[in-house]
């Protein structure tokens, strides 16, 4: 048997392998490693659930790799990296010195956002039925978000901004704010993220909300936000969170559980500021309402005051004027029945002297006589006879006679 | 009075305070009582917005100094 170089039987498996696969495939997979000098270096993996069940190396030259991975940031909107399944076009390439690899001449980016849109969808879809989606926002926004911790990387251009927003606002408002660091990007961000939630959570009574800003601009890793534990840790925090990983299309899955989102760092202050100033507002119109209120209060008091005293006034007036009117009418009256008791003495005094006048005696004393005969008075010749005896009554005792002679006054007169 | 009420709880005192003034169930004989509470309530609220614990403390004290000289 001919003895081989390690090199001639490399040839050898090369030749094959170029022969025995000749056209380029089409491949999914995910990407386990990815490692970038110069050329792009992959591994690839298969799993089942979570086993791996095949495993290749892979490469896209530099040459392809620059405009490829731009075309897939651009499409995907996330970098190529690890846990990122992808579709792509390779050839099978054997090389006598480094072995067996795909070369990826291709990259489908669709693919890429269907299966993180599905993985997406499946954290989502874990977090309802687990009954914690929506916890975060349950806690409402804080009344003033005045306390602000930040979750970020000390050096990232995104925390600067969301700083310098915060303490330059107009209004003056005052913000204390706490740096919780933590990893953005890359395959330690998601176990560095709920670390720094978790310690949030620890200081949670010193907090009024909590805010994850992204370090730089767009080209960031959004992937590792898609993640079921960060979720989870934002939905436990008693704490509002603020989501400022916001990528211009897609929204991630921490963006779904915080209490707000925002686009930008930037964003996010604005939010903040907005939250402080509406209640300050507040504060205003409650003050304006306490002014007028008091104001109101204090004038309807003294109108009150000055109607009560209207009416008093009035009433003893009318009261002294009723009095003076019935004292006029007693008066009127009183002077009537004094007219009325002096006519009435009058009218006794002259039926007295009218009585007098009838009193026998009177008339008597001014010398009349009456005559009776058998005690009937004379008033007429007719009423005796000659020889009549007669009793004849003056003022002072009486007279006995008998008649002798009659005459008629009438005749006599005539 | 409490030394340092939360935002929360300062605004529902004054709005407690606003209310029964609006809808005049307030006793007359603690009206200036009630408006003076308010105010300290709205002052302590909007130092608080803009000033750090340490200025609010100050500015509190400074309020407690006036109460007690009012007094």
């Amino acid at each position: 048997m001919k003895i081989l170089s390690l090199y001639e039987l490399n040839q050898l498996i090369r030749s094959v392998i170029d022969s025995a696969f000749p056209r380029t495939f089409l491949v999914t997979a995910e990407i386990a490693s990815c490692d970038v000098k110069n050329h792009c270096y992959l591994t690839l993996v298969d799993k089942e659930e979570e086993t791996i069940r095949a495993e290749i190396k892979a490469v896209i030259w530099a040459s392809a790799f620059k405009k490829m991975s731009a075309e897939f940031r651009r499409a995907a909107g996330i970098e190529l990296g690890k846990g990122i399944k992808i579709l792509f076009e390779a050839e099978v390439s054997f090389h006598e010195r480094y072995g067996l690899k795909l070369n990826i001449l291709n990259i489908d980016p669709s693919y890429t956002i269907g299966e993180l849109a599905v993985r997406r969808k499946e954290i989502l879809e874990r977090l309802t039925k687990e009954g914690i989606k929506d916890k975060n926002k349950e806690l409402g926004f804080p009344l003033v978000p005045q306390r602000i911790g930040i979750i970020s990387s000390a050096t990232a251009a995104g925390y600067e901004d969301l700083m310098n927003h915060l303490t330059h606002n107009p209004y003056g408002y005052k913000f204390s704010c706490k740096l919780y660091e933590a990893l953005m990007q890359g395959d330690r961000a998601e176990q560095s993220v709920v670390r720094a939630l978790e310690q949030c959570g620890r200081e949670a009574s010193n907090l009024d909300v909590v805010v994850i800003v992204r370090g730089g601009g767009g080209q960031a890793d959004l992937h590792c936000f898609d993640s079921y534990d960060i979720a989870k840790a934002i939905a436990y925090l008693p704490v509002p969170v603020i989501s400022g990983i916001g990528h211009e299309r897609d929204i991630t899955v921490v963006d779904e559980v915080s209490n707000l989102r925002a686009k930008t760092p930037t964003a996010v202050a604005d939010l903040i500021i907005t939250g402080v100033r509406n209640f300050e507002d507040m504060i205003d119109s409650l003050t304006h309402n306490l002014v007028h209120g008091t104001h109101k209060l204090a004038s309807n008091v003294r109108e009150k005051i000055s109607n009560l005293a209207g009416s008093f006034d009035g009433s003893v007036r009318r009261g002294l004027l009723d009095n003076f009117h019935r004292l006029k009418f007693f008066i009127k009256g009183l002077k009537y029945s004094s007219k009325l008791i002096k006519s009435e003495r009058e009218k006794l005094i002259s039926k007295e002297s009218n009585i007098n006048h009838l009193n026998p005696i009177n008339v008597l004393k001014r010398g009349y006589s009456i005559t009776y005969n058998n005690d009937r008075a004379v008033k007429s010749v007719s009423d005796v006879q000659i020889g009549d005896s007669m009793r004849t009554v003056l003022y002072e005792g009486e007279l006995m006679s008998k008649l002798e002679g009659k005459k008629n006054r009438r005749e006599n007169n005539e | 009075m409490n030394d340092a009420p939360s935002y929360k709880s300062a605004v529902e005192e004054i709005e407690s305070i606003v209310e029964e003034i609006e809808n005049e169930t307030v006793d007359v004989d603690v009206l200036a009582e009630k408006v003076k509470r308010a105010a300290y309530l709205i002052k302590y609220c909007k130092s608080k917005l803009k000033a750090t614990d340490n200025e609010v403390k100050k500015v509190l004290r400074e309020f407690e100094k006036e109460d007690n000289e009012a007094d």
